[in-house]
């Protein structure tokens, strides 16, 4: 084993030592904060580096992984993305660690950046194209892009377009008129992972925004701007009475269809654009004759009164109870079917409600929304949140209170009030994931179950914090160990380099196999036991094919190794165990150390001879109680001794007397 | 030392019982009987035996193993002049005198010290000897016990063992 890891290529650079960001050199036109990228191999060679949100990931499923190695390579094989190179974790000023892409420089100004306006042949006989033909790739890829807008599509010095690669959060970036209006008013890290229809709509907005230059009303608040789309349908509201022209306004209206489901796929749209398509008009949304009233707001349709609904839950759930919603539904906007089910669902909670409760309140508000517009947002004590936006929305400590509508069966609610396949998934999804809440630590619990959620959220404290699997682990805790040593190189220190909050990443991102090691890890105090974090360590380090040394981490796990060998209990082996230990620490490698600490024979014959010891230790003890317990009873039976001799030496001397008188 | 003596016969004397009485009886009528048939040679003997008898009588141990040890010395040394002495037929009691000369009562006095003497080192002697054996094997046993030490962390053993109990 020592000899195949000597082997590896040790002085290959990892991504962090290869690239170095520099804060102090901003990159500007990037929604995600980006700064210059040195290559320490080619220092000439220009790069940026894209820096996750605080909190959040990039999204891994197309950066260069071990995991998405064969994806990645695919996407960056077609000149249709701007792909990044590499990933690394980078240091902020202020200490925090973050994801960084490392992206070439775009071939050439973004969209935005021109104040020119578009005309319909160049929108659809040139950008359109290229977009649909991103959106393709992607889709076969099993990825959507959710950050389609002209910020993140440059045009290239031969006229052609290149997309951003999908690298920030779903949705997260995007300002809310790009977004369809329900995940616009959720907040960014709340939106969802999202599908394809959301990246149709952003084309549409796309090509709206380029054809007008700007956006109506676009930098009202999301609120409003969902408002207005629920009123005046997406299409309407985003045009503001302007006139396309005729073939733009077909396809961007196909686009912008309020009901996602009728919204083109990329390989329809493409299809329909050689030709003159037949005049498909989306649905409007049907308003009421008369406006309801909530709070404040003020609206003619269901979505826009569940809209209203989220914005005043107090308000709503009184007007829920009054009958208001209800009488507003039958009469206004004449939908019995509709009205019915919420004087159901009423009913139901009238029975079930045990007195005022702020979280039943809230359950129903859930269920009225959810019947009101399938497509909208879940609202939890005044946070709103998509179904599939759970994890990102755990993840963020603003939102993570949201955990409790999870608990509380909101989202399981939900999914029983929309129906259809929807209810399935979602009562599967919470199933799961309170199974998974209720596993005990780190197999469990609301990190174990943050990290399941949001599979490329790297580690988000101690140590490891920024790594995006397991494979990183190594790593990062190599760097960091390298730090401690420069700030004390004498001695290395003593250092178990695993904390708690890292078992939970962990667990969620090691395969199967480590996973056990993990959890037999967190179990028993064993966490602050150097030997079982150096098994733990060991199986990491393994899991590359490639293990890169990790001698500082080594090095400082060997000194916490030091108090461990009291299990040894030999101690000419211990010595000789603990300058193994620090011989195979200098090299690196921790599975070697692992041999040397759990080798079966020296373990077996060190108990065995340490029981001998113990046992012999045990009859010295003993002969020497005897002795000094028996001392006085011997010496009391040699004096008893030495009176009888005195006495037998007498009676000898009389005898001889009497003999020689008789003898004359 | 004499005070432990004393103290240790103080210990060992027993009463004399009521089984041993005619014993006592019969020898005072033995002792009365010889010094009435024959009060000459035991006026010698009394004279020869005088220290042995006063041990006897001060002496309190059940064995009186002091008293014996000079009593027995004494009566070697007192063979020679009371088989003198009785070859001497019909003398009175001022013969003893010439029999019990100063030099005879002195080498039997003396030998009957002598024989208070080795009762009393005889066992200091042997409570020497049981105590440097003793000494020299506590001695072997704790050098052994300091190899296995030096070799072997006992102390993490024992822990072991107390944890897995």
């Amino acid at each position: 084993m020592l000899r195949r890891m000597t082997l590896a290529p040790q002085n290959a650079p990892q991504p962090s030592d290869r690239y170095l960001i520099d804060f102090a050199r901003p990159v500007p036109g990037f929604s995600l904060r980006a700064f210059a990228v040195q290559d320490r191999r080619d220092e000439t060679r220009p790069l940026i580096g894209l820096l996750a949100p605080p909190g959040q990931s990039l999204r891994l499923d197309c950066l260069p992984g071990p995991a998405t190695a064969d994806r990645a390579a695919r996407l960056a094989a077609h000149p249709a993305f701007l792909m990044p190179l590499a990933r690394f974790v980078a240091t902020r000023p202020d200490g925090e660690k973050a994801l960084c892409a490392v992206c070439p420089p775009p071939p050439g100004p973004s969209l935005a950046e021109s104040t020119a306006t578009w005309n319909e042949s160049a929108l659809l006989d040139q950008l359109l194209p290229h977009l649909l033909q991103c959106l393709v790739l992607l889709n076969e890829a099993g990825l959507c892009h959710r950050d389609i807008r002209p910020e993140t599509i440059f045009q290239k010095p031969d006229g052609g377009f290149m997309l951003l690669a999908p690298i920030a959060p779903p949705g997260y970036c995007q300002p809310c008129v790009f977004e369809p209006p329900w995940r616009g008013v959720c907040p960014p890290e709340a939106r969802g992972t999202g599908q394809l229809a959301d990246d149709i709509y952003a084309i549409g907005v796309t090509l709206l925004c380029l054809y007008l230059g700007q956006l109506p009303g676009a930098s009202a608040p999301p609120d409003e701007v969902a408002r207005r789309k629920f009123e005046d349908g997406n299409f309407a509201a985003l045009t503001g009475g302007v006139k396309l022209p005729s073939r733009l306004a077909l396809l961007v209206r196909r686009c912008l269809a309020d009901d996602e489901a009728a919204r083109p796929r990329p390989a329809v749209l493409m299809a329909e654009l050689g030709k003159m398509a037949p005049q498909i008009i989306p649905p409007v949304p049907v308003r009421a004759l008369r406006p309801f009233r909530l709070g404040a707001d003020i609206g003619h349709t269901k979505s826009s009164l569940a809209l209203a609904i989220t914005r005043n839950p107090a308000e709503a759930a009184a007007a829920l109870h009054q009958g208001d919603i209800g009488n507003w539904l039958k009469r206004s906007l004449g939908d019995l079917f509709l009205a019915a089910r919420l004087e159901e669902i009423l009913h139901h909670e009238r029975q079930n409600l045990t007195g005022p409760d702020e979280t039943e309140n809230a359950l129903l508000l859930i269920k009225v929304i959810a019947i009101l517009d399938p497509a909208a947002c879940l609202l939890w004590h005044h946070r709103r949140f998509m179904p599939d936006g759970l994890g990102p929305a755990l993840a963020s400590p603003a939102m993570a209170d949201i955990l409790s509508c999870l608990e509380r069966g909101g989202l399981a609610a939900f999914g029983r009030t929309v129906g259809g396949e929807r209810q399935a998934a979602l009562a599967a999804l919470t199933q799961t994931l309170l199974a998974l809440y209720h596993e005990k630590p780190p197999l469990g619990g609301s990190a174990r179950l943050v990290y399941a959620l949001n599979p490329f959220l790297p580690a988000l404290s101690g140590p490891i914090a920024g790594a995006c699997d397991a494979t990183d682990v190594i790593d990062l805790l190599e760097n960091h160990a390298q730090q401690s040593t420069t700030q004390h190189p004498q001695t290395p220190a003593a250092h178990l380099p695993l904390d708690g909050p890292a078992l939970p990443f962990l667990a969620a991102r090691s395969p199967a196999i480590l996973v056990r090691v993990i959890q037999n890890l967190a179990s028993g105090g064993r966490l602050s036991q150097a030997d079982e974090q150096l098994k733990a360590l060991a199986a990491l380090q393994s899991l590359s094919p490639q293990p890169t040394p990790a001698p500082h981490l080594a090095a400082g796990l060997a000194a916490a190794l030091q108090a461990d060998l009291r299990h040894i209990h030999n101690l000419a082996r211990r010595e000789a165990v603990s300058e193994a230990l620090t011989a195979h620490a200098a090299v690196g490698f921790l599975q070697p150390m692992l041999h040397v600490l759990n080798d079966p024979r020296m373990r077996a014959g060190d108990l065995t001879g340490a029981r001998q010891a113990a046992d012999m230790l045990d009859r010295i003890a003993a002969e020497q109680a005897r002795i000094k317990t028996q001392e006085p009873a011997h010496a009391a039976h040699a004096a008893r001794l030495g009176r009888q001799m005195a006495n037998g030496v007498a009676a000898l001397a009389l005898g001889a007397a009497i003999v020689m008188a008789m003898a004359g | 030392m004499a005070t432990k003596a004393a103290s240790s016969r103080q210990h060992t004397a027993r009463p004399v019982r009521g089984g041993q009485r005619w014993f006592v009886w019969l020898g005072g009528l033995v002792c009365g009987a010889l010094i009435t048939m024959a009060g000459p040679a035991m006026l010698l003997l009394g004279i020869l035996l005088l220290p042995a008898l006063l041990l006897l009588a001060v002496e309190i141990a059940t064995d009186r193993p002091l008293a014996r040890a000079s009593l027995l010395l004494g009566l070697a040394s007192a063979v020679r002049p009371v088989l003198l002495f009785t070859a001497m037929a019909g003398a009175g009691y001022l013969s003893v005198l010439p029999v019990a000369s100063a030099g005879q009562i002195a080498l039997s006095w003396s030998l009957q010290g002598l024989g208070w003497l080795a009762c009393e080192l005889f066992p200091l002697i042997g409570q020497t000897w049981v105590h440097i054996n003793t000494a020299r094997r506590l001695a072997e046993l704790a050098r052994l016990e300091d190899r296995w030490r030096a070799s072997w962390d006992i102390e993490t053993v024992r822990q072991a063992a107390t944890k897995a109990e």
